[in-house]
């Protein structure tokens, strides 16, 4: 038994040896752990750094061409000039952040699934331009991009950097419109789409999440506060006027297109939006001269143009004039996008709620 | 000790196997594998009282291959790898009584390819999970046994492993669950009447997973329940004069999903049917080097998962005291 026993341990030695490999790593990944989040609320979603493979300048196709996508599917707009594109969720499910260049505009569309959340980045960071990815990480169950430039963690959400050598830095956003894949393209009709073919291999039609969409008391990852004011994952458009944040419901804005005025925070706002055409979006009321507007419904059925005023300007739905005394003029943007309502009440517990109903 | 000869063929094979674990034709990536207790329990001979059985084995658990339900979807951009040492043994205390443990250390590895040409790669080792099971077997006459086991899983393994941001890796990446599970085996076994070197056997494990209940820092995580059945025959053959044991298995393993704060996670979970051909070289009447590797049939993944695309396991067995009485 002694000499067995005197066996075993070269054998250990030489299974244990089996074990020494190594692999090449992201020479960018020297790490930080200072965060401006709490680091004990992020999580590691699971899939890893990329393991979501975000797209880089897709395939573009033209509407006629997407039969992929169904009327009720939901999209993300973007437009620049004549350059019109739409970033289909049922694409933005499987990977999260779109790199792309509009009109000679880099830009990052970035949509997190578990937060119904689509925002519209500049990809051009401190005048270098470069690309996102998806961190694997998520706070308050949002998506944490990640810059390619330096590494740095962002904050979908909060628009804001959140860990790494950009820490503090604000992202710079654009306009984008969210709706339906029928009203859009009834918009736009001449408006491009990503197509399926990525380069990836992803059924593009299942939704992987389950009900997670509908389930209101259904989450993967948590988050706090909860507030119960509105349905978990109802859509609503949050607009953040320095910081500050309104909530406005999509069910407010019923009877085919309305117009809403108010002021806020200091700001003069105009909202349009259709709970039958599912879109919902704000801007400021003062032109470019600085003249404050009054606006109403352009017309009673869907088209790009959905206000006139009181010039008798036209103006589009990315707060464009596109007939009138103002033509070529822009409407100021404000910060706003749409998202499940648990999430907006999360990153900013303050929020107001325009109209509880 | 061994001879010269015989030192050498096992250091062939080990290098052999070493290669087999670093040879990037075998990709890498991660998910529902997971450390390989279960796959692992029960495999050692039936023996009789007072014999004391170890057997030392390396098992590498590769997973490259993205499914979408049983859907092979082209992307090999990540990998997951599951390397363990195993320490397995058993005594038994009467010819019907015996314990077993299963103790482990495992090494996690998970890479995924980057734009750039460059790879995320991420790395934990550590002590993992152990278990030990008290078993009851049962002899018949005309050549049947059967064995009934059951016994914890306990959490010896860190499962709080932080990445160098410090932030905790996700479960599937610890070496260790943080929960105590409830393990349960049924082995049924006869040896043929009219060659008595062959035998024929099925195995059926239970796996009821408790929940990690500190994982990162308050949260609960659950791996899904498990169950496996293994089923095959072994043989023994001379080969010029080397004693050899070979035997052709075939593993069904059902996974359920893992819930993280009481909810279903998406895309875990899956049912999975694997051949595995076993092979092992009678070195000593108690020393067997033994290897093994599964391939998969038949896969259905839930949703949309790294699926195993790989698994080798090459081992040392032992025993002292009595002989046993099958091989399986």
């Amino acid at each position: 038994m002694n000499n067995s026993v005197k066996q075993i341990g070269p054998m250990v030695l030489l299974i244990i040896s089996a074990f020494g490999c190594s692999e090449g790593s992201d020479p960018n990944n020297s790490g930080s752990s200072e965060w401006s989040i709490p680091s004990a609320e992020v999580f590691d979603g699971g899939p890893g750094k990329d393991g979501i493979p975000a797209l880089n300048n897709p395939t573009m196709i033209s509407a006629n061409e997407a039969s992929y996508l169904s009327d009720n599917d939901l999209v993300l707009g973007y437009k620049v000039g004549n350059d019109v594109r739409a970033y289909p969720h049922v694409i933005l499910d499987w990977h999260e952040i779109i790199n792309d260049e509009v009109g000679g505009k880099a830009i990052a569309m970035i949509y997190c699934p578990l937060t119904g959340t689509g925002t519209l980045w500049d990809r051009t960071i401190n005048g270098t331009v470069t690309t996102f990815g998806v961190s694997g990480l998520l706070y308050n169950s949002n998506i944490i991009p990640y810059d390619r430039l330096t590494n740095s963690n962002w904050s979908q959400i909060r628009l804001d950097c959140v860990n790494g050598s950009l820490r503090g830095t604000a992202a710079e956003t654009f306009h984008t419109v969210e709706t339906t894949w029928k009203t859009w393209r009834t918009m736009f009709p001449d408006t491009k789409v990503v197509s399926i073919n990525t380069g990836f291999s992803r059924n593009y039609g299942s939704y992987p999440y389950g009900d997670y969409r509908t389930n209101h008391s259904r989450f993967i990852f948590p988050y706090t506060p909860e507030d119960n004011r509105i349905p978990n994952k109802e859509r609503v458009l949050g607009v953040l006027i320095d910081g500050k944040p309104r909530v406005f419901r999509l069910g407010s804005f019923s009877d085919g297109i309305k117009v809403e005025e108010e002021t806020f925070n200091g700001t003069e706002l105009v909202i349009v939006g259709s709970e039958e055409h599912k879109f919902l979006t704000a801007f400021e009321r003062h032109a470019e001269d600085g003249t404050l507007l009054s606006f109403e419904v352009s017309a009673p059925t869907i088209s790009s143009v959905v206000l006139q005023d009181n010039e008798g300007n036209a103006w589009n739905v990315f707060g464009e004039a596109v007939s009138g005394p103002r033509t070529g003029q822009k409407l100021k943007t404000v910060v706003s996008f749409i998202g499940y309502w648990f999430s907006w009440g999360a990153f900013y517990p303050q929020a107001e709620i325009a109209d509880p109903m | 000790m061994f001879k010269r000869s015989e030192v050498k063929r096992i250091i062939f094979l080990f290098f052999i196997a070493g290669e087999l674990f670093t040879n990037d034709t075998f990709a890498q990536t991660c998910c529902s594998g997971g450390v390989p207790l279960a796959n692992n329990i029960g495999g050692l001979p039936v023996s009789l009282k007072g014999t004391w059985q170890v057997s030392v084995s390396t098992d590498l658990n590769v997973l490259r291959t993205l499914k979408d339900g049983s859907t092979k979807l082209e992307d090999n951009s990540r990998e997951r790898k599951t390397l363990s040492l195993l320490v397995k043994t058993s005594y038994s205390f009467t010819d019907k009584i015996f314990l077993e443990g299963l103790f482990s250390w495992v090494q996690q590895d998970r890479t995924i390819e980057q734009i750039g040409g460059f790879n995320d790669f991420e790395r934990t080792q550590g002590l993992g999970d152990w278990v030990v099971l008290l078993n009851y077997k049962y002899f018949s006459d005309d050549g049947w046994t059967l064995i009934a086991g059951a016994g914890p899983k306990f959490p010896t393994g860190q499962s709080d492993i932080e990445d160098e941001n410090g932030l905790t890796l996700n479960a599937d990446l610890q070496p260790g669950s943080g929960a105590w599970d409830g393990i349960f085996i049924h082995r049924l076994i006869k040896v043929d009447a009219n060659k008595k070197s062959r035998s024929y056997f099925s195995n059926f494990t239970y796996r009821a997973t408790g929940k990690n209940r500190n994982y990162l820092g308050g949260q609960t995580y659950q791996f899904g329940t498990e169950w496996q059945l293994l089923t095959g025959v072994s043989d023994q053959a001379v080969v010029g004069r080397a004693l050899l044991s070979y035997g052709f298995n075939l593993r069904f393993r059902v996974a359920g999903k893992d819930q993280f704060n009481e909810q279903l996670l998406p895309n875990t979970g899956g049912k999975f049917l694997f051949i595995m051909p076993v092979v092992g070289w009678h070195i000593r009447p108690n020393v067997i080097l033994s290897m093994n590797s599964e391939l998969p049939i038949i896969t259905h993944a839930e949703g949309t998962q790294l699926v195993p695309s790989l698994r080798v396991n090459v081992g040392l067995y032992f025993s002292f005291g009595q002989k046993h009485q099958t091989f399986k």
